[in-house]
């Protein structure tokens, strides 16, 4: 963003057309703070600098530190720039803004960059300021953008710091820890002690290895372990869990009591026999599905899951299989709003021949989506399987990025193909055919 | 049962009762006992009181169509910049939640992605600080203006 002075305006000067009032400062403070309130923590901290009026708001606004480093990892990744210098600079601008903080409390405190542990005396000390000024979410993403990186180096956070009672974590609600260190006896340390934690995201840490959720009072919301390597087992008993997720090797997952589960995500078909009783309660579904046979994906047998409303399925597929093995999954949620498949996929050899499949027409689907369209026959079959039943479908989305480089800046420069040969024109003419009154789009 | 409500200008409006409790003050009125007579609303002109029995009236009418009530919402707050304060007023005065916060949020949507000269200009805000104090105010919040 462009950092030149913004020019001043000379206070004497009044707005040239008189007729239009400010009538926007004349509304009442709680007024204004619901508005700010719609804004992200930064725009709305803006607005300080409008008139004294709207600086006397400021004391009652959220307060929230992001140093978001997201695009520049990826222009290190891509060799742009260098790691090194990089991190220099970001350790250097979030130890200056920190500083330079004169605020009592924050409300939200986020970093995401590539750190490991070289920087611990750093992170330790961001950790110790978010505390001391009452954070409520606290998130620290340090993705390593090389997946072959050494996760014992990995940031370690510090244990020794909490296990004392003297830390006072009252006021934290949501902690999230990507590619940082963090044991099952931390994570279950924070459970006991936070009576208002909601929300807890862990992805690769190599210390997890076991987890036991439980207690009554237990306020979690939002519960989800992400590819932590050398997890075994967990165990949960918590009254308000709404959102589940679980990606990595067979574990031992144990549900004992979860009668607001809404949402799940998991990463492989094992995982459904310890859920498969919560199934019938969810309203939206995420899951992997690796198809290594000819025939191609299959399920096991669902009774009607009335509930759902979003199904997410990532496929990874050889060219030979068939994705049509999702079908009796999507009849299976006769109100099923909304269905996103990201397909992977591993071998394009030869084709299979296209499968005659029995449409029933399906009135609730109103939005598809495709991510990593290939425009080969697997897929061309499930999405004009998709656009003939689906009658009353609003919108399809044709999205030619491979699944796994969604959410990068810039996926276009990267040095594997993110998108498949001819998947464009194979999807243009697929919109030419006009199946569908909805909405295509092609992106 | 139907209601009488007077606006500021001396308007009366006749509406029902379950459209009119929409509005958490009437709604009070309406268990104390005192909505017999013609609620007097003196803070609310008839053209903006049209609007807002409009609104709680489709809101009574859609309540199962989350669909067809978000397609009218988002209609409905296409409005001046004056009608929407005047919107955002009554809806305060007469506490009727989901139409304050659709206003706030609408109000927010002018604010969102301007640098604050941006704001100034589109709302008419006159800026009050010398050159120093808005500097000084930067500096204090660097991580909101730092991009």
């Amino acid at each position: 963003m462009d950092k030149t002075v913004l020019p001043i305006m000379d206070k004497t000067v009044l707005p040239s057309d008189k007729s239009i009032e400010d009538r926007i400062s004349q509304l009442p403070d709680e007024m204004l703070i619901s508005v700010l309130s719609f804004l992200t923590p930064k725009e709305a901290f803006r607005t300080s600098v409008l008139s004294h009026r709207w600086k006397c708001l400021c004391p009652f606004l959220p307060r929230s530190l992001d140093f978001d480093g997201l695009y520049t990892m990826w222009e290190i990744e891509r060799g742009k720039k260098s790691l090194q210098f990089e991190r220099k600079k970001f350790l250097q601008w979030v130890n200056d803004t920190l500083k330079s903080c004169r605020v009592s409390t924050i409300d939200e405190f986020r970093v995401c960059f590539q750190f490991d542990d070289g920087s611990k005396s750093h992170v330790d000390g961001w950790i110790d300021f978010a505390i001391s000024k009452g954070v409520k979410r606290l998130e620290l993403d340090f993705t390593a953008t090389d997946p072959f990186k050494d996760a014992s180096n990995f940031y370690r956070f510090p244990n020794e710091r909490f296990t004392s009672d003297k830390t006072c974590i009252k006021s934290l609600t949501s902690l999230t820890l990507k590619y940082i260190r963090v044991t099952g006896e931390l994570l279950e340390h924070f459970l006991s002690n936070c009576p208002l934690l909601e929300r807890l995201h862990v992805d690769n840490s190599e210390d997890l290895v076991n987890l036991n959720i439980c207690g009554s009072s237990l306020k979690l919301k939002y519960l989800h372990i992400i590819h932590c390597l050398k997890f075994k087992s967990i165990e949960i008993n918590a009254p308000n869990l709404e959102s589940f997720g679980y990606v990595g090797k067979k574990i031992k997952l144990h549900v004992h009591s979860a009668p607001h589960l809404l949402d799940v995500r998991i990463g492989s078909m094992y995982a459904f026999g310890s859920l498969s009783s919560y199934l019938y309660q969810l309203e939206s579904l995420s899951l992997a599905v690796h198809s290594y046979t000819y025939e191609g994906v299959k399920f096991p047998e669902f009774q009607t899951l009335t509930k759902l409303k979003h199904l997410k399925v990532t496929v990874d597929a050889s060219e030979g299989s068939s994705l049509l093995g999702l079908i009796p999954l999507i009849e299976a949620a006769p109100f099923l709003h909304k269905f996103v498949f990201e397909l992977i996929l591993w071998e394009i050899n030869f084709p299979k021949k296209a499968r005659k499949v029995k449409k029933y027409p399906n009135e609730h689907l109103k939005e598809v989506e495709i991510v990593g369209f290939a425009g080969r026959a697997i897929d061309i079959q499930l999405v004009v399987y998709l656009l003939e039943s689906a009658i009353n479908l609003e919108k399809i989305i044709v999205n030619l990025c491979a699944p796994y480089v969604v959410g990068i800046p810039c996926p276009r420069n990267i040095r594997t193909t993110a998108e498949y040969k001819g998947a464009r024109e194979a999807a243009m003419r697929l919109k030419e055919k006009q199946l569908t009154r909805a909405e295509f789009v092609i992106m | 049962m139907a209601l009488e409500l007077k606006s500021s200008d001396n308007k009366i409006f006749e509406v029902e009762e379950l459209v009119a409790v929409q509005s958490e003050t009437i709604k009070s009125l309406v268990e104390d006992g005192c909505a017999d007579n013609v609620i007097p609303l003196p803070n609310v002109d008839s053209k903006t009181l049209e609007l807002v029995l409009d609104w709680c009236k489709n809101h009574v009418d859609m309540k199962l169509d989350e669909e067809k009530l978000k397609e009218y919402e988002d209609k409905f707050i296409e409005v001046d910049q004056a009608v929407l304060y005047d919107l955002l007023l009554a809806a305060n005065y007469l506490n009727i939640k989901d139409l304050l916060n659709r206003a706030c949020q609408k109000v927010a949507d002018m604010l969102k992605g301007k640098t604050p000269e941006q704001i100034r200009e589109t709302l008419n805000i006159v800026n009050d600080f010398s050159p120093e104090e808005e500097e000084e105010i930067r500096k204090e919040n660097l991580w909101a203006f730092e991009e």
